[in-house]
C-alpha cells in the first residue's frame, strides 16, 4: 500500500535544482530512510512531503505529491491540513518554552480541542507510546527544556503524534543524541510503524541499515537506487549506491 | 581509520588467506606423502603442524571481527570479509582432514600397505590443485572461474567411488586386511571432503562477486 506518491518531483531554490524530477512510491506502515552526501538533497525532499519548502523564499516546487491520491499541492490544499497529517520531528529537539503537558498538548489546543479530561488523556497516551510517561510522569507540569536532549527528542516526537498523524517525518532525529538515546529512537521508530508511515532522513547509515525497511539513496537531486534496505546495504545495484555506502565518497 | 586504511587491512587479510591455503596445500600433500610411504614422522609433522593452521583461523577471524566492529563495511566490503571468514573456517577443516590422515598413517604403524597407492595420490593431486586454483579464484575475485573448480568435484568423487569399489573387493575377498582397507577408505573419505570444502570456498566467492548465496555443486557425498 502507498499513500505518498511522488512524481516527476522537482525542486529550485531560485536557479538551483535541488530536487530533479524524482519519482517514487512510499510504502505505508514502513520505515524508508533517505540517505546522501551532504547537499544531496535529502532534507528538501523530506520538506516537500508536507509542504515546508515553500516556507523558504525563492523555492519552487514541479510535480506532484499525491497523499490519498489527492496533490498536496494543489491549491485547493490546506497546508496547514497537510502538515498536521504529515508530521514532522527536526535534527535539533525544539520543545516550546512550557511545560511538558503543554508541549504534546499544544497541538491538539490549537486545533480546537477544549475537553479538558479528553487532552489529558491524549497527552498521557502519546507520552506513554513514545516511552517517556515512567520517566516524567511525575513531573508533567514542569519545563520541557529541563528534559535531557534524548527525551527532549521524544517529547517533539510525542507533540507530533498528538494530532494524529498518518505520516512522520523525520530529519536527522538523531544527530544530536548519544548512542543509548539513539536507540530508544529507534526502538520508538519501530513501535510507530506499526501505525504510522515514517519516512527518515539520516546521515548515519548504520542507522538507516539497522532501523529502516527501505532505503532511498539522493545523490545531486536524483534519487540514485530505492529499495529494499538489506538488499541495498548488501548488494546494491548502483555503483554510485555502493560507492557512497562504502564511503569511497561523500 | 579511513577507507584507505581499510583497504590495506583488507588486502593483508587476502595474504594471510594465501598462506594459510599455502600451509593447507603443504599438510594435504605432505600426508598423502606419509601414507604412500608409511612414514610417521611426517604424519607426525602434519599432525603437530596443525595447531598453526588452527592459529591462523583464529588470527583471520580475530582481525575481521575486528573490521566488523569498527568499521561496519556494507556491500562489496561486507561480502568480502564474510568471504573471509568463511573461507579461513574452511580451510581450517581442510587441515583437520589432512591431520586426520596423519593420525591414519599412525595407526597403520608398520604393517604393509594392502597394494601400492595409485588413486589416493590422484585424488590429493586433484584436491590440492583445485584449493590453488580457489585461491587464486578469492584473489581475482574471479566467479566464473570459483564455478568452473566446483564443477571439477566430480572427478575427486569418481576416484573415491574407484578406491571404494577396489577396496571393497578387497576386503570381501580376504576379511583379515579389513583394519588396513578401511584406515585407507578414511584417508580417501578426508581427501574427498577436503575438494568439498574447495566448492564451499568457491561458493563464497561467487557470493563475494555477485552477491547470490546458491548452491554451485551439490556434492554426491
Amino acid at each position: 500500500m502507498n499513500n505518498i506518491i511522488i512524481k516527476n518531483l522537482s525542486l529550485m531554490y531560485g536557479k538551483k535544482q535541488v530536487l530533479k524530477n524524482i519519482n517514487q512510491k512510499i510504502e505505508e506502515k514502513k520505515i524508508t530512510a533517505i540517505i546522501g552526501p551532504s547537499g544531496c538533497g535529502k532534507s528538501s525532499l523530506l520538506r516537500c512531503i508536507n509542504r515546508m519548502n515553500e516556507l523558504i523564499p525563492e523555492s519552487k516546487v514541479d510535480g506532484e505529491i499525491l497523499f490519498h491520491n489527492k496533490n498536496i499541492y494543489a491549491p485547493d490544499t490546506d497546508a496547514t491540513e497537510v502538515r498536521q497529517k504529515i508530521g514532522m520531528v527536526f535534527q535539533k529537539a525544539n520543545p516550546f518554552p512550557k511545560s511538558i503537558f503543554d508541549n504534546v498538548a499544544y497541538g491538539l489546543r490549537i486545533n480546537g480541542t477544549r475537553d479538558k479530561k479528553k487532552i489529558s488523556d491524549i497527552v498521557e497516551s502519546t507520552l506513554d507510546d513514545c516511552g517517556l510517561l515512567k520517566e516524567v510522569k511525575d513531573r508533567l507540569n514542569s519545563s520541557a527544556i529541563q528534559l535531557s536532549g534524548g527525551q527532549q527528542q521524544r517529547l517533539c516526537i510525542a507533540r507530533a503524534l498528538a494530532i494524529e498523524p498518518e505520516i512522520i517525518l523525520m530529519d536527522e532525529p538523531c544527530s544530536a543524541l548519544d548512542p543509548s538515546s539513539t536507540f530508544k529512537i529507534e526502538e520508538l521508530m519501530m513501535k510507530l510503524k506499526e501505525r504510522y508511515t515514517v519516512i527518515i532522513v539520516t546521515h548515519n547509515m548504520q542507522q538507516a541499515a539497522r532501523a529502516s525497511d527501505i532505503t532511498g539513496f539522493l545523490y545531486m537531486g536524483e534519487l540514485i537506487e530505492y529499495g529494499d534496505t538489506k538488499t541495498l546495504f548488501t548488494n546494491p545495484k548502483e555503483k554510485l549506491t555502493e560507492d557512497y555506502i562504502s564511503g569511497n565518497f561523500g | 581509520m579511513g577507507r584507505k586504511t581499510f583497504r590495506e587491512n583488507m588486502k593483508a587479510l587476502e595474504t594471510e588467506i594465501i598462506n594459510q591455503g599455502k600451509l593447507v596445500n603443504t599438510a594435504l600433500n605432505l600426508s598423502v606423502d606419509a601414507l604412500r610411504n608409511l612414514d610417521t614422522a611426517k604424519a607426525e609433522k602434519v599432525i603437530k603442524d596443525d595447531s598453526i593452521i588452527n592459529r591462523k583461523r583464529w588470527d583471520i577471524e580475530e582481525q575481521c571481527i575486528n573490521l566488523l566492529a569498527t568499521q561496519q563495511p556494507v556491500a562489496t566490503d561486507l561480502r568480502e570479509l564474510i568471504a573471509v571468514l568463511s573461507i579461513s573456517t574452511e580451510l581450517e577443516r581442510m587441515g583437520d582432514h589432512a591431520e586426520g590422515i596423519g593420525k591414519i598413517v599412525i595407526m597403520h604403524g608398520d604393517k604393509p600397505l594392502l597394494k601400492p597407492l595409485v588413486d589416493i595420490p590422484k585424488m590429493a593431486d586433484k584436491a590440492s590443485d583445485m584449493l590453488t586454483r580457489s585461491i587464486d579464484a578469492f584473489i581475482n575475485k574471479d566467479a566464473e572461474a570459483a564455478k568452473a573448480i566446483c564443477n571439477e568435484d566430480d572427478k575427486v568423487d569418481e576416484l573415491y567411488d574407484q578406491i571404494y569399489r577396489d577396496l571393497l573387493t578387497f576386503m570381501i575377498e580376504d576379511p583379515m586386511i579389513i583394519t588396513r582397507g578401511t584406515y585407507l577408505l578414511w584417508a580417501a573419505h578426508n581427501l574427498e571432503r577436503i575438494a568439498d570444502r574447495v566448492t564451499n570456498i568457491c561458493e563464497r566467492i561467487v557470493f563475494l562477486v555477485t552477491g547470490s548465496m546458491e548452491e554451485v555443486k551439490v556434492s554426491n557425498y
